[in-house]
């Protein structure tokens, strides 16, 4: 019994040995053993749905299996945790939406901050649009404003959570428009559509794929240029409000890895992004291919992460 | 009729049936493992269905969905512990009945409820489901509180030797699950700066903590004076003239647990506890409730099940997922190339039609397959009681272990099982913290939620017909005892005679 097992972790060891010698011998070759892309969300949402697509692609231009690994909890926090505290020796990456990474720091005391990771590349974009009740009677973000204007503290509107993406981007478009709005937090999208169906909140800010599947009727897209997802309903810029929100991810990993896997994994996801493959199952998840190299991508995490911060203060602790 | 036949035909492929077979066994013993749970066993198959067709990748999800709901009932009865959470309400009589030298005969009940809750609810989906997704988006946050407030009622109905204990568990229940984030503010409650403890008590650990490592403590520590009863674990079916006496309470929890399940958000741990606590308020044999009462465990297992094809409805009919499994089981589909939502309905005629039949062939499955496999997991019983609890103990960590591989979860089981020796050394009973911290969330964001949509008032509350008519429920329900002693005050003052009837 014993020297069975004895035989059989020889027969695991020593392989690897020689694998390790070898390896240090022509260390050049990254990557020689499949990654583990870590999820912060659990199996089956619209985040794993998107990583196990994108880790698919990475895994046929890396030439080596990239697995899936869900850690959920604490609204991706403990996910984000557990991959800061992995090792940056550039076989441990992370597949993240925003989110965690630009708002809850700003709401919780996380055991990491945006220096804990190297940013790779975003891979996907989702706009924003606000969406109104059946029956409602605005259809432009400008009869909307005109109504809660003379109408102080009388609309709600609902968001998947308080200091969610959705949230904050309608708080900074209350702003803008200089109206106050009663925000009605659900937990996610399932209860807060069905709510906004129902009736019982006026309006209801989210990703503009939920709104399309459900038919409701929206009166503002959050984006660049229209979508055809929503025809017929305009932009907040043509609207006049110069204002962009959207939902996003990308590739992150723990900060300090080496540069070779750096720019190995950048090259892999620019050519993810532009498979067909890939754009297939990010159009049936209601998002699109997006791609940012390294240095865009972290850019545009300490600007969010800035004006996300300063909302989030202003919103959130201002209620306590 | 042709959508008919083509779904039909769907259904009749060799895949498809051996698909939704599989799905149901291996639903089952998935669901039977304490800590592994429904929405475990679907994640674990959902790899599968990019291999596999559209018509048996639907079936294999459908079956491991209604099997482990199914499943959870079998350690419910057998060791005390629910294998799911959906079966927390079926341990309060299940197990006494095991006790007893019930086991084959609650088993019995347990499938048989099961199989005719969620048939039941198939045959009310497929005719009604339109309808149903109407009713359901009419329950805004007040009327989740006043549902939420009713399902509370049951501490009440569990904790018959000390009211006073079982409320202050609940209590304690209600309060452990408010650590964490607050829902509408987004601030850290109770996380003393450890943060781990930011992401809140799962649920999971939680109630494999408090239910089965307590449990096993509870047994190392107990004198070993008797041996334990020997349980006679043939699987029995309840006799046709039970059935017909217990029909109403079957047919009742089936249809409060289809209702629920329409219900976006609620999920069927909850509706167990709502269908458990209508059945004590209502059934003839209500007094025996908690001490091994087949109507208890009808009324939990039918309901849990029926919330398996009822919850289906706003997920296929609105796009709007009912519990986190439908809400995995949405994304399968979506990757499956299908788009729940309104038009579902409209343009995909076949594929509603075949999900509903399959609803249905899986709960058939799940009827045999529980006739065949529960004798096997009876015989558990048989093993000597520390092998039986070593093994207990090995499954619930790595089952805990298994679903977010964070050291902490299994951190809680250990404090939730101290907890739960402490309690139950002190008389306190555990079911009614489970059901305070089941039911927290629901409680306090769709109370908070309803403030801050009447600004702040109360009265507003009972302004929604739905939810008055819940409020009224529970009030009478509370206020019930009290009724009845001042009913038979009055009469004896009328007769001018003691009355003999104690109870």
């Amino acid at each position: 019994m014993l020297t069975t097992i004895t035989r059989r972790i020889l027969k695991l060891i020593v392989p690897a040995l020689i694998m390790a010698v070898a390896s240090l011998s022509q260390a050049a070759d990254y990557p020689e053993r499949p990654l583990t892309a870590m999820v912060p969300f659990p199996a089956g949402g619209s985040t794993d749905l998107m990583a196990r697509a994108i880790a698919r692609e990475l895994t046929d231009s890396l030439g080596t299996n990239v697995v899936v690994d869900n850690r959920a909890g604490g609204a991706g926090t403990v996910g984000m945790a557990a991959l800061a505290r992995a090792r940056n020796d550039g076989y441990t990456i992370g597949v993240v939406p925003a989110a965690p990474l630009v708002n809850q720091p700003h709401m919780r005391r996380t055991p990491y901050n945006l220096d804990s990771f190297d940013y790779i590349c975003q891979f996907f974009l989702s706009p924003q649009a606000l969406a109104v009740k059946p029956q409602s009677p605005f259809s432009s973000l400008d009869e909307m404003v005109a109504y809660a204007k003379a109408h102080p503290g009388e609309l709600t509107y609902g968001s998947p959570g308080p200091g969610s993406l959705p949230n904050l981007s309608m708080e900074q478009f209350l702003e803008k428009a200089g109206v106050k709005v009663t925000h009605v937090p659900f937990a996610g999208d399932g209860p807060g559509v069905t709510a906004l169906m129902g009736g019982h909140v006026d309006m209801y800010m989210t990703m503009s794929n939920v709104i399309a599947d459900r038919e409701l009727k929206a009166i503002g897209i959050f984006s660049e240029a229209p979508l055809d997802t929503l025809p017929g309903v305009e932009t907040a810029i043509s609207q006049g409000y110069d204002l962009t929100a959207s939902w996003w991810g990308g590739v992150i990993a723990p900060t300090g890895i080496p540069d070779e896997a750096r720019n190995t994994l950048e090259k892999a996801c620019q050519k993810a992004t532009e498979s067909e493959r890939l754009d297939q199952v990010l159009g049936r998840l209601g998002t699109q291919a997006a791609y940012l190299g390294s240095g865009d991508f972290l850019k545009q995490v300490n600007r969010i992460s800035e004006t996300n911060g300063r909302l989030i203060d202003k919103v959130l602790k201002k209620q306590q | 009729m042709d959508a008919f036949l083509s779904a039909l035909s769907m259904l009749t492929s060799m895949d498809a049936l051996l698909a939704v077979v599989a799905g149901t066994l291996v639903g089952i013993i998935i669901g039977a493992l304490p800590g592994l749970g429904s929405l475990l066993a679907i994640t674990m198959a959902l790899p599968l269905t990019f291999v596999l067709g559209q018509g048996a990748s639907i079936a294999l999800l459908l079956g491991i969905y209604c099997g482990s709901i199914y499943g959870g009932s079998l350690s419910a009865i057998l060791i005390n512990t629910p294998g799911t959470p959906q079966s927390a309400a079926t341990v309060l009589d299940g197990f006494p009945m095991a006790r007893r030298g019930d086991a084959g005969l609650a088993l019995g009940w347990s499938t048989t409820a099961s199989a005719f809750g969620g048939i039941l609810a198939t045959i009310i989906l497929a005719v009604a489901s339109p309808l149903l997704a109407k009713i359901g988006i009419r329950f805004g946050p007040v009327e989740y509180f006043a549902l939420g407030l009713f399902a509370l009622t049951c501490i009440v109905t569990v904790s018959r030797d000390n009211l006073v204990k079982g409320l202050l568990a609940g209590l304690l229940g209600l309060f452990v699950a408010v650590v964490g984030q607050d829902p509408v503010t987004g601030y850290l409650r109770y996380d003393f700066g450890v943060f781990d403890l930011s992401a809140g008590i799962g649920l999971v650990p939680f109630l494999v903590g408090l239910f089965a490592l307590s449990e096993v403590f509870w047994r190392a520590a107990e004198k070993k004076e008797e041996i334990g009863p020997v349980i006679r674990s043939a699987f029995q079916l309840p006799t046709l003239l039970d059935l017909r006496q217990r029909a109403s309470v079957l047919i009742k929890s089936s249809l409060i647990g289809t209702w629920i399940g329409t219900l976006p958000g609620v999920g069927a741990a909850s509706a167990s506890m709502v269908s458990y606590a209508e059945a004590k308020r209502s059934s003839p044999n209500k007094d025996k409730f908690g001490t091994g009462e087949p109507d208890g465990l009808i009324a939990s297992e039918a309901a849990n099940n029926a919330v398996s094809s009822g919850a289906m409805v706003p997920t296929l009919s609105l796009g709007v997922p009912g519990d986190p499994i439908t809400a995995v089981m949405l994304g399968a589909l979506v990757l499956q190339g299908v788009t729940p939502g309104p038009r579902l309905f409209l343009e995909n005629q076949s594929l509603v039609l075949f999900i509903f039949m399959m609803l249905f062939v899986a709960n058939i499955c799940m009827f045999l397959g529980g006739m065949l496999m529960s004798p096997l997991f009876s015989r558990i019983l048989r093993l000597p009681e520390p092998l039986l609890m070593a093994c207990v103990v090995a499954l619930v960590a790595t089952g805990t272990y298994s679903i977010n591989a964070n050291p902490f979860d299994l951190l809680v089981v250990l404090i939730a099982g101290i907890a739960g020796l402490l309690l139950r050394y002190n008389g306190f009973p555990l079911a009614p913290m489970v059901i305070g911290f089941v039911l927290s969330p629901m409680i306090e964001q769709s109370l908070r939620q309803g403030l801050i949509l009447n600004q702040g008032s109360f009265v507003a509350f009972a302004a929604s017909p739905i939810a008055a008519v819940l409020f009224a429920l529970t009030t009478l329900f509370l206020l019930w005892p009290a009724i009845r002693l001042i009913q038979r005050r009055v009469l004896q003052r009328r007769k001018g005679q003691p009355s003999t009837n104690s109870n």
